[in-house]
């Protein structure tokens, strides 16, 4: 009796999940590097059932098809849009496939796509919510960070002082599957097995950059397309509402039949 | 035999059946790749009666129920292609489906949002390789293009050709799991398909319409719930009054 009803109920709630994601992707608007999310759905193939029992000389077991399900959610990780901010602090990876390794307080590793960077009490440069880029590298007392290069390389330089010199350069790594890596929040990914290995990149890649200095990557969430995909969940989310009312009148209908 | 109330039941059926096939296309109208289910019904079947009796069965002649609801036919029409920027979202312009190696052989979907596994394979969203004419493909690091005949690129080198398949206009699909579906058609590679890259194809279940035949099929329901009301009426009377001598 209730297969009766799971097509429109799967659809109604395909479209909930679908509103959730949406409300997600609006609440991270303007979350720095935040990377809208998906919902993806697919269609559950029919089971062989028996439209009526009385009848089955005459309809036969038909498959009927049994709705949607919810295969997971997917990141875009396209570049959002950047702010040029002047501050060499301010750091962006340009390609949207590639990570920056980190390592959290707690020691766990960690992957970033940018960041607004700082100094830790020896020097060290921090991503400000205290994950550190592997391996460490030092801003040495006396000399300030003058500009990370576009191939990772840091560059620090005396106060006063036009001369810069490197002080080691960042390191990078690329996921064969980044849909599998899992937000940890505040800009952090972990590696998962889904993920796969990840690859060293930027070594022998220099024809294009890897980073951008001096700018801020805001959310790439498109408000005006999040905002089409709400109205478009929530006139397909009354549409299958309005399915399962009309199989709820057929059967009242039925019922009725004897009066 | 009571043919009214059999010829109204097997319409309620076969109208209830209808609405169940729309509300599955209904759930699915945000499926990306989804082709809709299209209800047949078939008018005037003839049944062979049989009668049952001291263990054995004897034949007592016809009967047409009206209608006849069939297995619903898969509408392959193509779906509005929508943009989503994703490299790895393919859409197909054209009759051609992608081929899917799947563990119960080979599948072929519409469904173009693919991703690479911890092996650089290019595979759906539930794991399975899409296949290429020389079988999986297996993508390099590097920035992916896919141009309009299906060839894969990464940088500049070239890594091989989706395998894009077409079948006669008139195959019969299975559907799988995973927005697949399965035939037993051969197909051919397809000439003539355009892939379009940062695309999805978008479900092609029209939801006016869908509404439309909702409305329609609940007034068939009623119709017929009502033509066997009639009946039973009819033969209330003829039970209870033909005959009958005095009143009260």
């Amino acid at each position: 009796m209730e297969a009766l009803y799971f097509p429109a109920v799967s659809g109604a709630r395909a479209q909930q999940v679908r509103l959730d994601t949406i409300a997600h992707n609006l609440a991270n608007l303007e979350t720095d590097g935040f990377k809208a999310v998906r919902a993806e759905f697919a269609a559950i193939p029919p089971q062989e059932y028996v439209v009526a029992r009385a009848g089955a000389a005459v309809l036969g077991p038909v498959g009927v098809g049994t709705g949607v399900e919810l295969v997971g959610t997917t990141r875009q990780f396209t570049l959002g849009p950047i702010e040029v901010t002047g501050d060499p602090y301010d750091l962006v990876l340009a390609r949207p496939d590639t990570f920056l390794p980190v390592q959290l307080p707690d020691g766990t590793i960690a992957y970033r796509r940018s960041g607004r960077l700082g100094l830790d009490g020896e020097g060290r440069l921090v991503f400000e919510d205290g994950s550190m880029p592997l391996p460490p590298l030092v801003v040495p007392a006396g000399t300030q960070l003058d500009q990370i290069a576009p191939d990772g390389t840091v560059l620090v330089r005396a106060p006063g002082s036009g001369d810069t010199q490197p002080v080691g350069r960042l390191e990078f790594v690329r996921f064969p599957n980044p849909q599998g890596l899992l937000a940890a929040g505040q800009g952090r990914w972990l590696a998962t097995d889904a993920a796969g290995q990840p690859e060293p990149a930027g070594a022998g890649e220099a024809n294009s950059p890897l980073v951008m200095n001096g700018v801020r990557e805001h959310s790439n969430v498109d408000l005006v397309d999040q905002m089409t995909q709400l109205i478009m969940a929530q006139r397909a989310y009354t549409a299958n509402l309005r399915a399962l009312q009309t199989l709820d009148e057929l059967v009242e209908i039925a019922t009725r039949l004897r009066q | 035999m009571i043919r009214t109330i059999y010829q109204a039941a097997a319409g309620m059926m076969a109208q209830f059946a209808r609405q169940l096939t729309l509300s599955t296309n209904l759930a699915n109208i945000d499926t990306p790749g989804y082709k809709q289910d299209e209800s047949t019904i078939r008018d005037f079947q003839q049944l062979f009666l049989l009668r049952l009796g001291h263990g054995q069965a004897s034949p007592v002649g016809t009967l047409s129920t009206a209608v006849r609801w069939d297995q619903p036919r898969i509408d392959t029409a193509q779906g509005a292609l929508v943009e989503t920027g994703r490299p790895l979202d393919l859409a197909i312009a054209g009759t051609a489906f992608f081929a899917i190696q799947t563990p119960d052989g080979v599948e072929y979907t519409r469904d173009g949002r693919f991703q690479l596994d911890a092996q650089r394979r290019l595979v759906t969203a539930d794991g399975y390789p899409v296949l290429g004419e020389q079988g999986p493909l297996v993508l390099p690091p590097g920035d992916v293009w896919v141009e309009p005949d299906g060839t894969v690129l990464v940088g500049d080198q070239v890594i091989g050709r989706l395998l894009l398949v077409e079948f006669p206009p008139d195959t019969q699909f299975e559907r799988s799991p995973g927005n697949r579906l399965r035939t037993e058609a051969a197909g051919t590679p397809s000439q003539t398909a355009g892939v379009s890259q940062g695309f999805i194809e978008a479900s092609n279940v029209d939801l006016t319409k869908t509404l439309t035949d909702m409305l329609a099929a609940t007034r068939s329901y009623q119709l017929a719930a009502r033509t066997l009301q009639l009946a039973d009426e009819t033969l209330r009377l003829a039970v209870n009054s033909v005959g009958r001598v005095t009143q009260g």
